[in-house]
């Protein structure tokens, strides 16, 4: 990959990456650190990395960086249900985009990581399992069960009105 | 089919995220008219999806932005470029000096060499100061000669007659005719030429000398400091393909300057022997135009 398709993938993946990692994180700084570190590693290996592979590439160094934040923070939580306390009614409940993007945030940062690669970056089960280093069917797992939680509390929320 | 009431729900999902085949894709939607009551399913599950409205952007991305440094590439190009230069200046001066040899020498050769310094002032205007006593020291026309010229028959015809070589012709005319007073009629079918003399051949040997030089003084590339010289050696390790390629360029540079020194050497030499020749004839046979000969000597 050449200085020009670097610089190329800051303008294409950065906010991409920015915006997957700052969901998980909800820290803006550290996620600026770890987008940041993320491209000083590609900026690294770039001679050895094509352009078509930079994307993958990106995100698997940042999910990484992220899992290794989060475990260092002792944030990770594993839990795969939702804590019962899902206090909401401050918003506007009819927002189906605002429900949504709480159900989001009940997920776990797997479950939310697969589903925001697959919603945001259109990528495969096999693209996804490649950068989470999950196998195809657990992605595909996974990413079901997150998007039934979703509903079910899609529908708990719609029900409430 | 494959999809039934019991297994729908994997096939939905899949379906939701784009990742059954064509297939698939026409079998649940057959399902789906099957048990209208399950669009509200997939109504849910695509509301699911998130949307990329998202406006977080990445707040500095000139931090990002990189640049290679200034490394071997770059200095290797800086050379590259200036052997290249070099090479391209030495076939400019070639090309250059050659052309003008080759004009002198067309004109040389193929015509009669008189000496005229006012056929030389005209076209040279650089020549300006060479001496006008040349002429009268080369055309001291013997009085007998002169009668014979006059006994002859009308000078003008007898001389575009027998003669092609018109320009030196007309030039020994005028010159006669202002030495003599003899009248003649100008002929108008007279071409121009350029004659050769002594001086006319050392403004000439001055070109060519001098792009001699320039090519003789081509410089050498040399590495201006330590640290360039490390990157070079850095270059000759890891590219040896490219160092072959400039050291090949510069071989094929220096054998030219020295094609271009040996071959001008020579053909000065040549130009020096024929001048001399002619110089030599003229002077001592006298100068033969058609039926009448003028004799150079006092």
């Amino acid at each position: 990959m050449t200085e020009r398709e670097y610089n190329h993938c800051v303008d294409l993946y950065a906010d991409g990456l920015f915006r997957f990692i700052l969901k998980n994180l909800k820290h803006g700084e550290d996620t600026r650190d770890i987008v940041q570190n993320s491209f000083e590693a590609l900026w690294k290996h770039h001679e050895g990395l094509s352009f078509e592979k930079a994307k993958s590439w990106l995100f698997t160094t940042g999910y990484r960086n992220m899992i290794d934040h989060l475990r260092k923070a002792k944030k990770v939580l594993l839990v795969d249900s939702f804590p019962e306390n899902a206090a909401i009614q401050q918003r506007e409940p009819s927002d189906v985009k605002f429900i949504i993007q709480h159900a989001l945030e009940k997920l776990s940062e797997i479950q939310r990581s697969l589903i925001m690669l697959k919603d945001y970056e259109g990528y495969s089960y096999e693209e996804i399992g490649e950068i989470t280093g999950l196998n195809e069917s657990q992605v595909k797992v996974y990413l079901h069960r997150a998007r039934l939680k979703m509903k079910d509390y899609l529908v708990k929320m719609e029900n409430v009105l | 089919m494959k999809i039934n009431i019991h297994n729908y729900e994997e096939y939905l999902l899949s379906y939701v995220d784009h990742e059954l085949d064509s297939k698939d894709v026409q079998e649940i939607q057959q399902f789906l008219k099957q048990y209208p009551e399950l669009q509200k399913e997939l109504e849910l599950l695509e509301a699911t999806k998130l949307s990329v409205e998202d406006k977080s952007f990445f707040p500095d991305k000139s931090a990002l932005y990189k640049k290679e440094k200034n490394t071997h590439s770059k200095i290797f190009s800086l050379h590259f470029y200036k052997r290249a230069s070099m090479v391209a200046a030495a076939c400019l001066i070639f090309c250059l000096t050659l052309y003008l040899y080759s004009q002198n020498q067309n004109n040389a050769v193929h015509k009669t060499a008189v000496n005229s310094d006012t056929v030389i002032q005209k076209e040279n205007p650089l020549l300006s100061e060479y001496p006008s006593k040349q002429d009268s020291a080369l055309f001291k026309i013997n009085p007998q000669q002169g009668t014979a010229i006059k006994r002859g028959m009308a000078f003008n015809k007898s001389i575009t007659k027998n003669n092609h070589h018109n320009k030196p012709v007309r030039e020994i005319r005028d010159t006669l005719q202002d030495k003599t007073g003899l009248a003649a009629t100008s002929h108008p079918a007279i071409p121009e030429v350029t004659p050769l003399t002594e001086l006319h051949v050392a403004h000439e040997n001055n070109i060519v000398k001098q792009a001699v030089l320039v090519a003789k003084t081509l410089p050498e590339v040399q590495p201006e400091s330590e640290e360039k010289s490390v990157h070079l050696n850095q270059i000759k390790k890891d590219e040896p393909a490219v160092v072959n390629k400039i050291n090949g360029i510069v071989e094929i540079a220096a054998t030219t300057k020295d094609k271009i020194h040996n071959t001008f050497s020579q053909k000065i030499t040549d130009l020096n022997k024929k001048k001399d020749k002619l110089f030599n004839r003229i002077a001592h046979n006298g100068l033969r135009i058609g039926n009448v000969t003028i004799a150079l000597n006092e």
